[in-house]
């Protein structure tokens, strides 16, 4: 099959950049991707856009070259799914979605109705409170299963979670699905509806929760491990990538200037970079790096995000820093680094307001993810001696 | 004790049962037609009318004609999407009380659950009159995307309606099921449902009697209605550049230039042209009656849908992309939903999945079939049938407008229950509130809120001493339910709805009366 690349677009403006700047003429993408595909195999790309919709867009690999350190390869697509029709679709989501956001951000904050404000509609919601089940005993073949399920549940409450499922600590996503569809077959609640028993379908929903937990959990330690992918209520073999939205558009492939009938972008990108470097909250500069040859050192996963945000933070805008790491940490939810930055954003925005208690407990928060983190720990050091907001923010500078 | 099963539709409904052996049979309404229009007309005096009599009714009085009371189930009135869908239907969307997405009809606001209610009523009356007796209980279909409130939504309605639900199934497995997916090997089914307002594909996957939805996409406003209003607009283009006439602005003839645009529709299905003969549709200023008469050939009308056909292709790419499925990984493409007859339909289909997609003998009743066969199912007349289904969206917990914590993680199994545990913050506090939100945001903007709740008679205790337990619990239907206990003494403490969206029990129960 055609593999499948799943880009993650957390914000609009990454998908106007998608379309706008990543995208090279002629529909071509150079990305880095964390597996060596052979040339001229098809790909789709998944974009992932931030109202949850994935655009699948079609492309055949034109180039390939080597394997770098870090085990990425850098790619060239030529994205023949890229009609235009599928342009104007992704520019109206785009517009669609920024006056939402628009919208979203200028309405007030969401208030919950008051206790009196709602006393006074006499509303209720459709969660009702738990309503304890009407309790009669079963009889006959029902009571039988009951005093089984029963027994099941008790045996089964105190175990962990692959003993639940009755695998071994260490089993595969297949082993782990076979497991859970077995106790499935024998403890839905679907299974004992024909007694039409209360009881009876209450006994069978406790266990299917356990059961169900159990899997959950299992099947989210093998998703984490990359060993999985879960699918709706399925498990399967990982099969697709995620990609970070910063990998498009780096790492030149080779063959590009051999190949004259694909235009070399660099010069047409960079200018569109230094003509805005002057202003560093653009997003240019979170993207800017767009056609250059590779750094000398590879960057890091995030390392975009990085600077950025340590650009924001030294600049004193700390809750736009914020906004760029929660935007990082959406793609990079693993990243130590960022994440203890966004500790340290939020720590600065506190000291502004003078929350000084909160400050210390985001600074150590932050010291705890990533005790590397020089400007967190000389920041605590700082905020314990008693210094304020400025001071703290000349760490950046 | 009678079961029947349900396909609640956006435009037309049905209802089926399964025979003592096994045979699926399909009711009909009182004119013979399998199907009911999800149409309500409600009179002066409060009285409502249903289905093809009420269409007949709307052509007379189309601001007393509620259609696709469906979309409005569960939402609130500021939902972008029921925002956007305003501007579409024929009648006022006003916020009630709580704020819920009602339509205003007939001089008074009329909640959706009871207008879902009337058209359940009508279905459970179709029954009882083939079976002649009583029918209580009834298992129907809902989209797999429908998160918990409209979940709940629907099970209010049913209740209005007399009807306790068995099960709310997911409309893809109850085509598989109606297909009899569950007597067959292992399949891997993509389910096109065109119907008559939306368009939803998923990807579901049969193995060894196991139904699972893998994924979901859809268009929430493709579907039958538009392929008429594209004819209807075609026409009336012709009418004005033929004679000057415009039909825009009377109302009567473009309700039979609808009507007829329907017919033409369904006839270009099998035939390749179709005629059309208005006479006496519109008057010119000067008095004269304009008349159209016309040959419609099928490739025209195919013309004329290619914009719609179009649309079809995006969500399907997108449920594959979702389910990790290459289109040649598919076993069988099902479709399902009475615009699916069309042969450029489902030439389009073809082409986007490569493959034949299999022809349903009934495209309009099969959900209902399927949703009659999860009855036998439940009865334990049909064996070694799983269906896993999974929650739509998470479910997030906030206290004092803390940011919210995500409590059900989204797509979890279901039935499955998490719990968190939250604090009183002052001393001998003794009320503490939280809100439940659905969403995976940690900002509560992010998040629809779907409830407010109190727990009161806490023990008197320092800040923070008082520790409560908070269950979340989502059934097998996909509705959550709340519980709350105090973690050191176990007891249940007195927990109480403050405010949300829905009904509350007392208005369905109020309305349950003012329907008998």
């Amino acid at each position: 099959m055609a593999r499948v690349l799943r880009v993650r677009c957390a914000t609009w403006d990454q998908v106007e950049a998608f379309y706008q700047r990543k995208l090279r003429r002629g529909r071509y993408l150079a990305m880095r991707v964390p597996f060596a595909p052979d040339k001229n195999a098809d790909l789709t790309i998944g974009l992932e856009l931030p109202n949850q919709l994935v655009m699948a867009i079609d492309g055949t690999i034109t180039s390939v070259a080597d394997t770098d350190a870090g085990g990425r390869t850098a790619i060239e697509i030529h994205l023949h799914g890229m009609t235009p029709e599928v342009q104007g679709r992704l520019e109206a989501l785009v517009t669609d979605g920024r006056a939402e956001d628009q919208r979203v951000r200028n309405r007030p904050p969401t208030a919950p109705p008051t206790v009196a404000a709602a006393a006074a509609v006499e509303v209720a919601a459709p969660p009702q409170p738990d309503p304890q089940p009407e309790w009669t005993p079963p009889e006959g073949a029902a009571a039988e299963q009951f005093v089984a399920l029963e027994a099941e549940l008790r045996r089964l409450r105190p175990l962990p979670a692959h003993e639940v499922l009755g695998v071994a600590w260490d089993a595969g996503p297949s082993e782990v699905r076979a497991g859970w569809l077995s106790l499935g077959h024998r403890f839905h609640p679907d299974v004992v509806a024909r007694y039409a028993s209360a009881a009876l379908t209450h006994v069978a929903e406790e266990l299917m929760i356990h059961v169900n937990r159990a899997y959950d959990r299992l099947r989210a330690a093998l998703v984490a491990e990359g060993r999985a992918a879960a699918i709706g209520p399925a498990l399967h073999e990982p099969r697709g990538w995620l990609v970070g939205f910063e990998e498009m558009g780096t790492g030149t492939a080779p063959s590009l200037a051999a190949e004259p009938e694909i235009p070399v972008p660099t010069s047409r990108t960079s200018s569109v970079r230094f003509a805005v470097v002057e202003d560093p909250l653009t997003e240019d500069r979170l993207f800017g790096d767009l056609g250059l040859p590779p750094p000398p050192t590879a960057p890091s996963e995030g390392d975009v995000f990085d600077r950025q945000a340590r650009t924001r933070l030294a600049a004193g805008d700390a809750t736009g820093a914020k906004e760029v790491l929660a935007a990082a940490l959406h793609v990079y939810p693993k990243n130590r680094g960022l994440r203890a930055l966004y500790h340290v954003a939020t720590a600065v925005e506190a000291l502004a307001g003078g929350q000084v208690m909160l400050a210390t407990s985001q600074l150590e928060a932050a010291v705890a993810h990533d005790e590397h983190c020089h400007v967190a720990v000389r920041a605590l050091e700082e905020v314990r001696r008693g210094s304020d907001a400025v001071i703290v923010r000349r760490l950046f500078q | 004790m009678t079961a029947i099963g349900i396909d609640l539709g956006t435009s037309n409904s049905a209802v089926a049962i399964l025979d003592a052996d096994g045979a699926p049979r399909i009711l009909t309404t009182e004119d013979g037609s399998t199907t009911l229009p999800s149409v309500v007309t409600f009179d002066e005096h409060g009285g409502a009318v249903v289905g093809a009599a009420a269409w007949a009714r709307a052509v007379e009085r189309p601001e007393d004609a509620v259609f696709g009371a469906k979309r409005l189930l569960g939402r609130r009135a500021d939902d972008p999407e029921v925002r956007r869908l305003a501007k579409l239907l024929p009648f006022e969307i006003v916020p009630s009380p709580n704020g819920d997405a009602w339509a205003r009809v007939g001089g008074r606001a009329v909640a959706p659950e009871e207008i879902s209610a009337l058209i359940l009523r009508e279905l459970r009356a179709m029954a009882e009159r083939f079976l002649g007796e009583p029918v209580t209980e009834a298992v129907i279909t809902v989209p797999a995307w429908f998160d918990a409130a409209q979940r709940a939504a629907t099970k209010d309605a049913a209740a209005i309606a007399g009807l306790r639900v068995r099960r709310l199934l997911n409309e893809p497995t109850a085509a598989a099921l109606g297909h009899g997916a569950h007597r067959g090997q292992n399949r891997r089914f993509a389910v096109c449902d065109l119907g008559g307002g939306t368009f939803d594909v998923a990807i579901v996957d049969v193995e060894n009697g196991v139904f699972e939805v893998l994924a979901t996409a859809g268009d929430a406003s493709l579907g039958g209605d538009d392929v008429d209003r594209a004819i209807v607009e075609q026409l009336a283009r012709e009418v004005r550049s033929k004679g000057g006439l415009d039909l825009g602005t009377d109302a009567a003839a473009l309700v039979r230039l609808r009507a007829a645009a329907q017919r033409v529709k369904h006839e270009l299905s099998t035939a390749q042209v179709a005629d059309l003969a208005l006479p006496r549709l519109g008057q010119m200023p000067s008095g004269r009656a304009v008349d159209l008469a016309r040959t419609i050939r099928r490739d025209e009308l195919e013309l004329w849908a290619m914009p719609l056909l179009r649309r079809l292709e995006a969500p399907c790419r997108e449920a594959m992309v979702r389910a990790g499925r290459a289109a040649a990984e598919l076993d069988e493409i099902l479709l399902v939903g009475g615009m699916t007859r069309m042969p450029a339909v489902r030439r389009t289909i073809a082409s986007i999945f490569g493959k034949e997609p299999r022809v349903v003998p009934n495209p309009d009743e099969v959900v209902a079939v399927g949703a009659a066969v999860e009855v036998a199912r439940l009865e334990g007349r049909i064996e070694g049938v799983l269906l896993l289904d999974v929650t739509a969206r998470g479910l997030a917990l906030s206290v004092n407008g803390s940011p919210c914590d995500l409590v059900i993680a989204p797509s979890a199994v279901v039935p499955t229950r998490e719990h968190r545990i939250i604090a009183t913050r002052a001393d001998g506090q003794r009320e503490l509130e939280f809100d439940l939100w659905e969403g995976e945001s940690a900002e509560a903007s992010g998040n629809r809120h779907l409830a407010r709740y109190a727990v009161s008679a806490l023990p008197a205790a320092p800040a923070g001493e008082v520790l409560v337990v908070v269950e979340l619990t989502v059934d097998v239907d996909g509705t959550a339910r709340v519980a709350a206990s105090e973690l050191v003494s176990g007891e249940r403490p007195l927990l109480k709805l403050v405010g949300g969206p829905g009904l509350s029990r007392e208005q369905v129960a109020k309305l349950v009366e003012a329907r008998r």
